[in-house]
């Protein structure tokens, strides 16, 4: 296989280029269009008695920043996971961030009854990093001298805590049809109901997974010769994948608490991004985040526009795209390189 | 003497693989570590490293502990290349050089243009320049070690670990790669300690050999002096006949 090198300012101002036409993409579009003309008046000098103007800067614009960071932070924790397990298809979902998450507000919903959308993200974020220390005990992360032992021991320790929790969610809903509705409405994921007020408290999460996520690049850039290289290179294998592992269940858990489990963004999107940038982990990092971004505005958009005047949840729409563009991806790299 | 080893025991899983290990390796020269498979060759090139903690005793590089050094440091000064190392399969063989300069990267910057400089220097130096942007794992063999030991070299420490550097690789190849890191030696002034298998070629290409056994050393020196009919009956369980090389006139081993 013969790899094209670009130059990193052309991929970083692509990716740029296409998030941003998704995000007015976002904006414009939805129960009834916006013309870009007033979008643009809406957001440089708002005249609060327009109806079209409110529209935007209240439900739109919260609307597209939090589909915006949630496709961003997970994609950024794609790159980083797959980064570390040196699988090309695994998920930040590995982690057994999803799984906590929805353990957790089955269990308040469950327990305390229906609740206001920042008690469940504040549920989901707490879920979510349980389960991730308990994935990270269970693969004997802290005395894993031996990253590759740690590779493969993750995806397990995620699997079975993963399935543990998702029993459990089913234990529940299938005695308590009340938590049922409540959880299902949850569990498609919706970008509908995240406010600016969620979003601002769950921005310091996301900040410094980000921040974790670019620091531990280089690190992980060695990692992947393998444990004795990297470590002969000067780097610190184990606190590299700690600081990656910390990073992923930020942005994942995140992303989970503010919009609930949105599938796809993190497979796909760093695999695509890596076809561009090559291996170099922090490129590509940083490459993903817009493109992530772009993908779940653009999945949004066509939930809204495709099902008007109502919407489909996102996380279907994800579904039903990401699916079949998993498979094909994953046909591509089971056949041999040529 | 540059590497000088004291009292150095070492265990593996609570088993010891080197004891009271004692040895002084010359600087600027090629030093093959040779002995049978699990006699601790690897243990003895990864606790140089600074890779493998140390029950007892010193590992000294230029009269400094190595495990005195922080990991950038020791990375500036040692290079170690293990055995079979793995690259992965989309990464290019400019990329996998420029992982060399990784001890001298600063925290979210870029490559400055010396290191940029380096790696040319190093892809040019093993003959891969018109191959830079091919997937590594679709090199041969032999192409193949020679980006990573371009790596080594981007790395530009004055020591340098190989671990069976012409493993899987025919006889051509092989000396294509000894010829490569004996220049190292000569032409840059570097010490270079490799594990080798091949004792004819350890012979030809090292300036100084140290044959193992069972985590001990049973005898160090030119290898004039080290493959003889008695260290490799003592060594190996070998009994065999030494010829000397007729154009080189370094021993030859002939398995009796």
């Amino acid at each position: 296989m013969r790899i094209r090198s670009h130059s990193p300012l052309l991929i970083l101002a692509m990716s740029c280029g296409v998030f941003l036409a998704a995000f007015a993409a976002s904006l414009a579009f939805g129960a009834r269009s916006i013309p870009v003309a007033t979008l643009w008046q809406a957001l440089t000098a708002f005249d609060p008695g327009d109806p079209l103007h409110g529209v935007l800067r209240g439900l739109r614009l919260q609307r597209a920043l939090s589909g915006a960071i949630c496709g961003a932070a997970l994609a950024g924790a794609g790159v980083i996971m797959q980064g570390l397990t040196r699988n090309p298809l695994a998920d930040p979902g590995l982690m057994g961030v999803n799984a906590g998450a929805a353990l957790a507000v089955v269990a308040v919903l469950w327990s305390f009854g229906p609740q206001d959308v920042p008690a469940i993200a504040l549920a989901a974020i707490i879920g979510a990093g349980l389960s991730a220390a308990a994935v990270w005990a269970l693969a004997g992360g802290q005395e894993a001298s031996d990253n590759r032992a740690l590779t493969i021991r993750l995806p397990l320790a995620g699997t079975a805590i993963s399935s543990l929790c998702l029993s459990m969610v089913a234990a529940v809903v299938l005695l308590n049809t009340e938590t049922r509705d409540l959880y299902r409405f949850w569990m498609v994921g919706s970008l509908g109901q995240a406010t600016f007020d969620t979003l601002t408290r769950l921005l310091p999460v996301f900040a410094a997974g980000v921040a974790l996520a670019l620091a531990a690049a280089r690190g992980l850039d060695a990692l992947a010769l393998g444990h004795d290289v990297a470590a002969g290179l000067g780097a610190r294998p184990a606190r590299a994948a700690a600081a990656a592992l910390l990073a992923v269940t930020l942005l994942s858990g995140g992303s989970v608490a503010l919009a609930g489990p949105l599938g796809f963004v993190g497979l796909i999107i760093p695999h695509l991004v890596r076809g561009l940038t090559g291996s170099a982990t922090g490129l590509t990092l940083v490459a993903a985040l817009p493109l992530g971004a772009a993908m779940v505005l653009a999945c949004d958009t066509l939930g809204r526009v495709a099902a008007r005047p109502s919407e489909i949840a996102i996380g279907l729409v994800l579904a039903v795209i990401g699916g079949p563009a998993f498979m094909v991806l994953l046909s591509r790299v089971l056949r041999p390189a040529t | 003497m540059s590497v000088v080893i004291e009292n150095l025991s070492v265990s593996l899983a609570g088993q010891p693989v080197l004891q009271n290990l004692s040895l002084a390796l010359p600087t600027g020269k090629v030093t093959g570590l040779i002995g049978p498979n699990g006699c601790g060759k690897t243990t003895l090139l990864r606790t140089i490293a600074g890779l493998q903690p140390m029950q007892h005793g010193a590992v000294n590089w230029q009269d400094q502990p190595v495990s005195a050094l922080s990991a950038t440091e020791r990375a500036r000064q040692i290079a170690i290349l293990p055995q079979s190392a793995q690259a992965p399969d989309s990464m290019t063989v400019a990329d996998l050089i420029a992982r060399g300069r990784t001890p001298y990267l600063r925290a979210f910057r870029p490559m400055t243009q010396h290191d940029r400089q380096a790696v040319r220097t190093a892809i040019a130096r093993v003959g891969l320049s018109d191959l830079a942007d091919r997937a590594v794992a679709s090199l041969s063999g032999g192409q193949r070690q020679r980006a990573w030991i371009a790596m080594v070299l981007a790395q530009d420490t004055p020591l340098v670990l190989l671990d069976e550097p012409t493993t899987f690789l025919d006889l051509h190849h092989q000396i294509d790669i000894l010829e490569l890191v004996t220049d190292l030696a000569r032409s840059h002034g570097k010490t270079v300690i490799a594990v080798l298998h091949d004792l004819n070629l350890a012979s030809r290409f090292c300036d100084h050999l140290v044959a193992l056994r069972a985590g001990e050393v049973i005898t160090a020196g030119p290898p004039a002096e080290v493959v003889t009919q008695d260290t490799m009956l003592r060594v190996f369980d070998l009994p065999c006949q030494i010829l000397p090389d007729p154009r080189y006139a370094t021993p030859v081993v002939l398995p009796a």
